[in-house]
Formats: C-alpha cells, sequence, structure tokens
C-alpha cells in the first residue's frame, strides 16, 4: 500500500516499467504517469503505441474512458495479429495452411480467453479487485492484444525457421516458446493493471496464468494439426490431452 | 451504474471481502440481501460445476448432477446449521443462530463460485477426455474389457474431488475471515471453524455418499441416487473397505 502511495505525483514514465529518467522505476510508478484518457481519436496506429508504451492510457480507457471502442480495436488488432502470426505457421506446410492455421491461431486464443475469463473475474474479485466483468473483459483484450503484437515482432525469426527446417518437433517448440514469451508479458500486464488499479498485490492471478497457459495448450491441441498438413478433416477429432499430443510429436 | 458498484452486499464484494461486507455481516445489518446473494451465490456456482460434473458420463446424469450439488450445499448447512451455533454459544461466542447460518451459507457461497468460474476450464478438460465405452455397461467392475473406461472415470472422479477440495479449503479461508470479524478473536476463529469442519464434514460425506453419483461410472446407467447407499452410512462403507470386506 506504502509503495503505492508512494508513486502518486511521478509524471511522464511509460511502457512496462523499464529504464526511466536516471533509475529503474518500478512497473506501478510507470503505470501511474500514464494512466490519463488517449490523446485524440482512437485509431489502430494509437491503439498499438499505446499496447507497446503506454498501456495504462488503455487501461484508463476500458474502465472509466472509452472502453467499447477502445474494446473493438484491441480486438481488431489482437486478431489481425494472430492472423498474420498464424500465416507464418501455416507458412511451414503451405498450400491449404495458408488459410488453416490463421484461423485456428485466432479461434484457439479468443475460445480460450473466452474459457477463463469467468475464472479470471472470480479469482481477482477474491484478490480484491474491483472491476466488473466488462472492465475485466476488456483488460483481457489488452493482454491478448499485447500477446499477439509481441507474435508478430517474432513472426520474421518463425519464419525464416519455417523455411529452412523440415523438423515438426523444432518447429512445434519454437512456436510454443515464443507464445510462452508473449503470454508472460501478456499476463504480466494484466496483473499489473489489476494490481494498480486496485492499490493491491494480486498473488492468485499466479494461479489463473497457470491456467489460461494449461486451457491454451489444450486448446492447440484440440485444434490440432496447427502446423503440419491436415487430413481428411480440418481438426483431428481422437480426443487427447495436450502432452499426449507432444509425445507423439516429438516420436 | 455508480451507485450499484457501491452496494456492500454483492457476489463481487462477498468473493472480495470487502471490509463494509464484513461489517454487515458482524452486526447483523443487510441480513436479508446477504442471505439472498449466498443462496443466489450457491445455486448459480453449484448448479454450473454439478452440470460439468456429470457431463462426461451423459447428458442426463449432468441433469442429476446439477440438481443434486446444489441441494448438498444447501442440506449441509440445514443439517449442521443449528448444532453449529449451539456449540458456538457453548464456546463462548455469541452468535445468534442466523448470524452462523449466514456466515456458513457465505462461506458455502465462495467455494460455489470459485467452482463456478472454473466449470468453463473444467468442461474443455472433460470435453477432451475419452468418452466411456457403451459396451461395458453392464460389465463388471473388474472385467477387462472395461479397464480403459473406468480408468478415465477414475482420473476424472479424483480431477473433480481435488478441484472441489481446493475451493473447498479457500471457501474455509474465507470463513475463518469472517469468524475472526464477527467474533474479534482469532483463537475463538481457529476453534469454530475447526469445530464447524468437523460437524459440516461428518454430516456432508454422509450426505454426499447418499446423494452420489455425481459422475457415474460407466458400468451402470446414469441415475439419481443408489438405493443401497440407504442400506447403510457412508462410514460403515469406510470401515468395511478397510477390513478388506
Amino acid at each position: 500500500m506504502s509503495e503505492m502511495d508512494a508513486t502518486n505525483g511521478i509524471p511522464d514514465a511509460g511502457g512496462y516499467g523499464g529504464m526511466s529518467g536516471q533509475g529503474r522505476t518500478t512497473p506501478m510508478i510507470a503505470f501511474e504517469g500514464d494512466y490519463h484518457a488517449m490523446r485524440g481519436i482512437v485509431g489502430g496506429a494509437a491503439i498499438i503505441e499505446a499496447v507497446l508504451k503506454h498501456p495504462a492510457a488503455l487501461v484508463y480507457e476500458l474502465t472509466k474512458g472509452r472502453g467499447r471502442s477502445v474494446a473493438v480495436w484491441l480486438v481488431l488488432v489482437a486478431g489481425l495479429c494472430l492472423l498474420a502470426y498464424g500465416v507464418i505457421m501455416g507458412s511451414y506446410k503451405g498450400g491449404v495452411m495458408y488459410l488453416v492455421a490463421p484461423a485456428k491461431m485466432v479461434m484457439g486464443v479468443f475460445l480460450s480467453s473466452l474459457l477463463c475469463l469467468p475464472s479470471l473475474y472470480i479469482f481477482s474479485s477474491m484478490g480484491g479487485s474491483r472491476q466488473t466483468l466488462g472492465e475485466t473483459a476488456g483488460l483481457l483484450l489488452l493482454c491478448q492484444a499485447l500477446s499477439g503484437l509481441l507474435l508478430l515482432g517474432f513472426a520474421p525469426i518463425a519464419w525464416v525457421f519455417s523455411q529452412s527446417t523440415s523438423a515438426l518437433a523444432f518447429m512445434g517448440f519454437l512456436h510454443l516458446a515464443m507464445w510462452l514469451l508473449a503470454t508472460f508479458f501478456a499476463v504480466r500486464l494484466l496483473s499489473l493493471a489489476l494490481e494498480f488499479l486496485n492499490k493491491r498485490k494480486m498473488g492468485v492471478l499466479k494461479v489463473w496464468a497457470v491456467i489460461f497457459v494449461v486451457v491454451t495448450l489444450q486448446m492447440s491441441a484440440v485444434l490440432r494439426p496447427l502446423i503440419d498438413k491436415p487430413g481428411a478433416t480440418l481438426i483431428e477429432h481422437e480426443k487427447m490431452f495436450f502432452m499426449t499430443h507432444w509425445g507423439r510429436c516429438m516420436d | 451504474m455508480e451507485e450499484s458498484k457501491h452496494r456492500p452486499v454483492t457476489l463481487a464484494a462477498m468473493c472480495r471481502m470487502d471490509a463494509e461486507f464484513v461489517g454487515c455481516l458482524a452486526e447483523g445489518r443487510n441480513t436479508r440481501p446477504m442471505l439472498i446473494t449466498a443462496l443466489g451465490g450457491i445455486l448459480i456456482g453449484t448448479l454450473a460445476y454439478g452440470v460439468v460434473f456429470g457431463l462426461w458420463r451423459a447428458p442426463l446424469q449432468a441433469v442429476f448432477s446439477g440438481f443434486k450439488l446444489p441441494l448438498l450445499f444447501l442440506l449441509v448447512v440445514a443439517a449442521s446449521g443449528v448444532i453449529n451455533a449451539m456449540l458456538a454459544q457453548v464456546m463462548g461466542a455469541r452468535l445468534a443462530l442466523k448470524t452462523v447460518v449466514l456466515l456458513m451459507l457465505v462461506g458455502m457461497a465462495v467455494t460455489a463460485l470459485l467452482l463456478g468460474a472454473l466449470s468453463p476450464v473444467v468442461w474443455f478438460f472433460v470435453a477432451q477426455a475419452p468418452p466411456p465405452d457403451p459396451l461395458v455397461l453392464g460389465l463388471a467392475k473388474d472385467n477387462v474389457a472395461a479397464a480403459k473406461s473406468m480408468g478415465v472415470y477414475r482420473v476424472i472422479l479424483v480431477t473433480h474431488v481435488a478441484i472441489i477440495g481446493v475451493c473447498g479449503i479457500v471457501g474455509n479461508a474465507r470463513l475463518f475471515r469472517m469468524i475472526r470479524a464477527v467474533t474479534g478473536s482469532e483463537t475463538m476463529a481457529w476453534r469454530l471453524l475447526l469445530t464447524w469442519i468437523m460437524v459440516s464434514g461428518f454430516v456432508g460425506c454422509e450426505l454426499s455418499w447418499l446423494l452420489s453419483p455425481y459422475l457415474c461410472n460407466p458400468l451402470t446407467p446414469p441415475h439419481i441416487v443408489n438405493r443401497q447407499y440407504f442400506e447403510s452410512n457412508f462410514y460403515e462403507y469406510v470401515y468395511h473397505a478397510l477390513q478388506g470386506r
């Protein structure tokens, strides 16, 4: 609490709590400086810039300002980034996978978010959050938009490997590692936003993060194949736990 | 809209254990909305989880479990509320029956809400499990042909029990905070909590035994209650099981 109080009045420190001024700022201070309405009209470029550099402004908009239009833009940004990353995933096998992989990528991420939204709302409420379900959903969208943008940033690297290797297991783990890294930063942002808004630590979100990761991993097994060419149907109907699926891929 | 955010008695306030909410509980204010909120939380949460519980076996079993799980939670409070209030009096905590029942209901509601919140995730995983083989219906438990379906059944059952157990621990942790706020004593809160867990746990085991199955094994058709369970009690079953009979 005292840490939060000490942040009052710290101006102009954006981003995710990296270096600011002469010393390293805490993430909370970084949030405090940017927690105000976005300037100008809400648009794609402004949203992308805000997600990367001034997420607190988006948190403000989602909770106190133009929540609906910002949420729509976040869906668009996240969706387009995931589609683009999906195209790169599909480039490993080419052909029909240029269409199938992006569709599965977008569907998987949004369905996982939808499945985990009720638990995020209840868990954060138990941690002391005062946000409504709609506001919580907006923050989750912000988290997905950041994840999508980071994946888009990784896309050139993924493309290089997808064109130069034929090892399916390697590609699978490369995509997994990139997704996990993007998710780490995205969940960290969600956690920071909720902690900032409620002026308290929320350790319970770590439990939720584990649930979210496991659900998304299982979703990747449900929607398989994501990288390899599909067989007779676009989705394999055999029910399988994601660890079993990975084991088979390794074999 | 703004006003509704600051109502002291809501499901969200109950999850957060807002000071105002606990204050209402301690001073006996807003008991009616608190009761309605707690009952609503129990019904929503346990209904959602109950449906997911039985869904692997058959949609009909999901309907049965969706009906039985809320009933179980409410029956536990009904069966142990009075004795818990009496024990509280005997142990020196001057808590009225209304307060004790309210405390138990709110604790249960927190557990139920957690279960309800996790039900989409649990449903997702249950939906990925291999379904029960309809050909094993009527076979003996030790039949080799039933081994695969029974194996999946056991894993799902243990998972459900573990999830309910964890949510129950969280609910009791919240109950402890409420008792401490109401009695103003940590020692008394521990004593009451442990006593109530023992009493409610004792009756809860028997009630859940009587209302079982929630999941229903693949060897028997979906059913609402097992009449055999009414011929002996849960503790007799455990005793005989320990003796290997």
